[in-house]
């Protein structure tokens, strides 16, 4: 009996025959390529993105570029009488080019000046443009800002996606 | 198949043995791996093995930063697997400085490391299939493996490389509906496998290519010192979370998966039941979550004692270790890392005794090798 | 040398080759575009279908970027035999299409018969065999004078793979001539309808081991161990721009040809299932003949479904297995079904 059964299985490979139902249930199935250019993703609340500094309310005392592992920032403090009055720096310097994304310079700020945005779209033609001082340095206050060290119970998608969602304009 | 000639033709034909190139470039060693070939016909006679083309001095470059900036580093030595490596020397380095880590932020750890080895299966699980032939499971792997991604995205904010712990505990807890998605996540992800077996697990041609192929007997993997899947697909039981617990390990109750044989076909077994094992150790930590810190008391300078320590964790490869030694000082002396796929690797030249060149594809599978652990 | 010799003789079949090979080579670039949609659609993912709209133009891209790329002969490489592989991979498939009736004949108002095939010879299916295994050549050339190592060994799998799978398609095609009792291909088709029963039905066995041998012959997946793209690379490694091109297209156009050819052997070819009456035909002969050019299509259009979907699905087989599977399981059992369909048409067809 046993003989007999294995013989038919030989002969009329039923296991192939589940393989192919598997793949042809999947053609009948919701296709899960993103669309980029012409739908853009959702992103998560916690999202390191590009970093954005807010200069105003930066102290200069330089933890982030203690933290940073590859040296991507410099900050040079205003000198001694105008510490005083106005602790802003005269000189930022941030590279993006060699940033590691690792969030150890968000986390050492004590005022949240620096934290990641919600942008990932980083290519550029000239890497020139990914070296940033004071004038050029990136912050969008529409984009909410996300003190890594703050806050806490965060839910996991943003609510308001900060990028649109545009239809298919083709 | 019978290598003998007949004694008629060994005096009309004369052969010679020829080196074959599978060179860095080659679509299915897994990155830059180079195996020099002796074969004789289509038989393989002689493997020598390159490696060294993936090399960016991790080691040393641990020496010039501090013990917490080194952290993101380490994710880059197995990248398909990066929270594991970032827990392999976080516990190293708390093992040094004798931290108490709380027990809620070990709960999370183990959560994560359990998913990443989910995501760093489904990968090699992906490719392994497609070496073999098998083009659309590949496909279904990843896509699987973007929600686990999603997952640790939600948690961590970055996709492949997350610099995941600092040294003491974890940073945050889990967002909100994290654990809501987690278990919707682990509910399909039993029935998906179930899929994936039927394609893959009975099917004659994928049995005729792996079994029997690249046998491993027990006396030689335990002498050349593999570790993972690797070993228990031969039948050894040796896994660090059981053999020599860390973390919150043994707080839940889980089994190894063992092979029989020592072939490929074992090796796949393997790995796809520490898949369904992964996700029953999830489920229970996910339901007795402890309440409590997430950060043990740690300086804010970090400067060890004087000493070394060696601490050693599962990775989804095998066994991760990390020698770390310290002289006192802000910065790491030295540290060392044992990467599993280095000494794995080492098997494939016993392995790929008398194997046709076909099978090489299948060997370099079965021991998944990620060539930036193994050049570091 | 009257207008009726030039009409009929030289500017039909003119007319008819054009035609044909309009057809065929738009049919070659488009199932590439299909194969990969459909592909996709396998794996849960959208295939290429951003260069026109549903991807439409992407086999002009293509063939556009092949065009444009820079011609490589390698130094060790025998230049004549490498210029001269791709050709013969090329010719043998597009001289089997000549040989394929696509309708049913119908009567112009000239009042002569007008068949829809190009040369509906008498040995049609022998010719068929016999070009085909010319295609042999082409790969056998282009491994062996490429001068490296790799495509040195793709071609020579290549090679006995085909000679290992012809032995049991031609026994398996000889049991559906045998209850057809003529070679011509208009004649296996006019057998089914009137024995009004599909080949498939009682050649069964025949269709499964000839289904085998026809997906092995082609060099496809799960028999495409030469052409292994993850494995050894395969023996059009060195082979770039228009070269690559030839073989590309060879190879689709072989299986367009088996995805034709099946239909007409085992399922009916052109013949409306269900709907079997001369007296239709005689009635409405556009209709029956459009419908059964449709009917025709169909089937081949399932076959070529199956076959992405058996390349979606299965590993491949390693090189030995692949010879034993021919060798020792596929040549018994056509010879033993060979006996078989004797015995059936002996005393069950009447």
């Amino acid at each position: 009996m046993e003989a007999i059964k294995n013989f038919f299985k030989m002969v009329t490979f039923p296991e192939l025959f589940k393989g192919l139902s598997v793949t042809a249930k999947y053609l009948f199935q919701r296709k899960v390529t993103e669309e980029y250019p012409d739908f853009k993703p959702s992103i998560p609340y916690r999202y390191k993105g590009k970093l954005h500094v807010q200069i105003e309310t930066c102290i200069s005392c330089r933890l982030c570029e203690k933290a940073c592992p590859e040296g991507c920032i410099k900050v040079f403090p205003p000198p001694k009488e105008q510490m005083k009055i106005d602790k802003r720096p005269a000189e930022f310097y941030l590279n993006q080019e060699h940033c590691l994304h690792c969030s150890l310079c968000v986390e050492s700020c004590p005022t949240g000046s620096i934290h990641h945005s919600y942008e990932f779209e980083l290519v550029v033609t000239n890497f020139k443009e990914l070296l940033f001082n004071k004038e050029t340095l990136p912050y969008n206050q529409i984009k909410k800002q996300y003190k890594w060290n703050y806050i806490e119970n965060v839910p996991i998608k943003t609510e308001t996606t900060p990028l649109e969602k545009k239809e298919n304009s083709k | 198949m019978k290598n003998e000639k007949p004694s008629y033709l060994r005096e009309l034909v004369e052969t010679r043995e020829f080196e074959l190139n599978m060179g860095p470039q080659h679509p299915a060693t897994h990155g830059v791996y180079r195996a020099i070939l002796t074969l004789d016909g289509e038989r393989i006679v002689g493997l020598n093995s390159v490696v060294g083309y993936l090399h960016r001095g991790i080691e040393k470059w641990a020496e010039y930063r501090t013990w917490q900036q080194a952290t993101p580093i380490f994710d880059r030595l197995d990248y398909l697997s990066a929270v594991i490596n970032c827990h392999g020397y976080v516990g190293a380095v708390e093992k040094l400085l004798q931290v108490e880590v709380p027990k809620k932020a070990e709960y999370i750890r183990v959560i994560c490391d359990e998913l990443q080895r989910i995501a760093s299966h489904l990968i090699w699980f992906g490719t392994h299939a497609l070496d073999i032939g098998a083009m659309s499971v590949l496909f279904y792997g990843v896509r699987e493996r973007e929600a686990v991604v999603d997952l640790l995205e939600a948690q961590f904010g970055q996709r492949l490389l997350y610099n995941a712990y600092p040294i003491g505990g974890v940073r945050l807890d889990f967002p909100k509906g994290w654990v809501e998605a987690c278990k919707k996540f682990l509910k399909t992800f039993n029935s998906r496998i179930d899929e994936y077996e039927a394609l893959l697990t009975k099917n004659r041609i994928w049995k005729q290519r792996t079994i029997g192929i690249g046998v491993i007997s027990k006396e030689d993997a335990i002498a050349y010192g593999l570790s993972g899947p690797t070993l228990r697909g031969s039948g050894v039981f040796f896994d660090v979370r059981k053999s020599i617990p860390y973390s919150a390990y043994p707080d839940f109750d889980f089994e190894i998966p063992l092979g029989k044989n020592g072939d490929v076909y074992d090796r796949y077994l393997c790995r796809i039941r520490e898949m369904r094992q992964s996700v029953r150790i999830i489920e229970q930590a996910l339901d007795g979550m402890p309440e409590g810190e997430l950060k043990g008391k740690v300086p804010k300078i970090i400067r060890p004692p004087v000493g070394e320590v060696y601490f050693s964790v599962e990775g989804a490869k095998g066994q991760l270790g990390f020698y770390i030694v310290s002289d006192g000082k802000d910065k790491p002396y030295r540290v060392h890392i044992k990467s599993p796929s280095f000494i794995n690797l080492q098997g494939l030249d016993l392995m790929s005794k008398n194997q046709l060149i076909a099978d090489m594809v299948a060997l370099i599978g079965s021991i998944d090798i990620v060539l930036g652990e193994v050049d570091r | 040398m009257n207008t009726d010799f030039l009409l009929h003789y030289i500017a039909f079949p003119l007319i008819k080759i054009a035609i044909l090979l309009a057809a065929v080579f738009t049919v070659v670039a488009y199932i590439v575009l299909v194969e990969r949609r459909l592909l996709g659609f396998f794996q849960s993912r959208l295939g290429p279908n951003r260069v026109g709209p549903f991807g439409l133009i992407q086999p002009i891209a293509d063939g556009m970027k092949l065009f444009l790329k820079e011609d490589v002969v390698p130094l060790n490489a025998n230049p004549v035999l490498f210029k001269l592989a791709p050709v013969f991979a090329f010719f043998p498939p597009f001289v089997g299409f000549a040989v394929l009736t696509f309708a049913l004949p119908l009567i112009m108002p000239s009042g002569k018969m007008h068949s829809f095939s190009v040369a509906d010879v008498d040995l049609g299916i022998l010719l068929i065999l016999s070009i085909s295994s010319l295609g042999i050549f082409g790969i056998i050339l282009a491994g062996y004078s490429s001068g490296s190592k790799y495509p040195l060994f793709g071609s020579l799998r290549s090679a006995s793979q085909m000679l290992a799978y012809e032995v049991p398609l031609t026994l398996s095609v000889i049991a559906v001539i045998m209850m057809a009792g003529s070679f011509r291909l208009s004649d296996i088709v006019a057998a089914q309808q009137t024995y009004k029963l599909y080949f498939v039905i009682p050649g069964i066995i025949a269709f499964v081991v000839y289904l085998i041998s026809v997906v092995a012959e082609t060099n496809r997946t799960p028999f495409d161990l030469p052409e292994g793209e993850s494995e050894i690379i395969g023996f059009h490694t060195e082979y770039s721009g228009m070269r690559f091109a030839f073989f590309f297209m060879a190879e689709y156009a072989n299986v367009v040809l088996i995805c034709m050819l099946t239909p007409a052997l085992f399922l009916g070819g052109y013949d409306i299932p269900f709907v079997n009456d001369l007296e239709l035909y005689k009635a409405h002969p556009y209709l029956v003949s459009t419908l059964g050019f449709i009917s025709y299509a169909a089937k081949s259009t399932l076959f070529a479904f199956f076959y992405i979907w058996i390349r979606a699905t299965f590993p491949r087989y390693r090189y030995d297995q692949l010879l034993k599977v021919g060798w020792l399981v596929l040549l018994p059992i056509s010879l033993f079904n060979l006996f078989l369909v004797a015995g059936i048409k002996l005393f069950l067809l009447k």
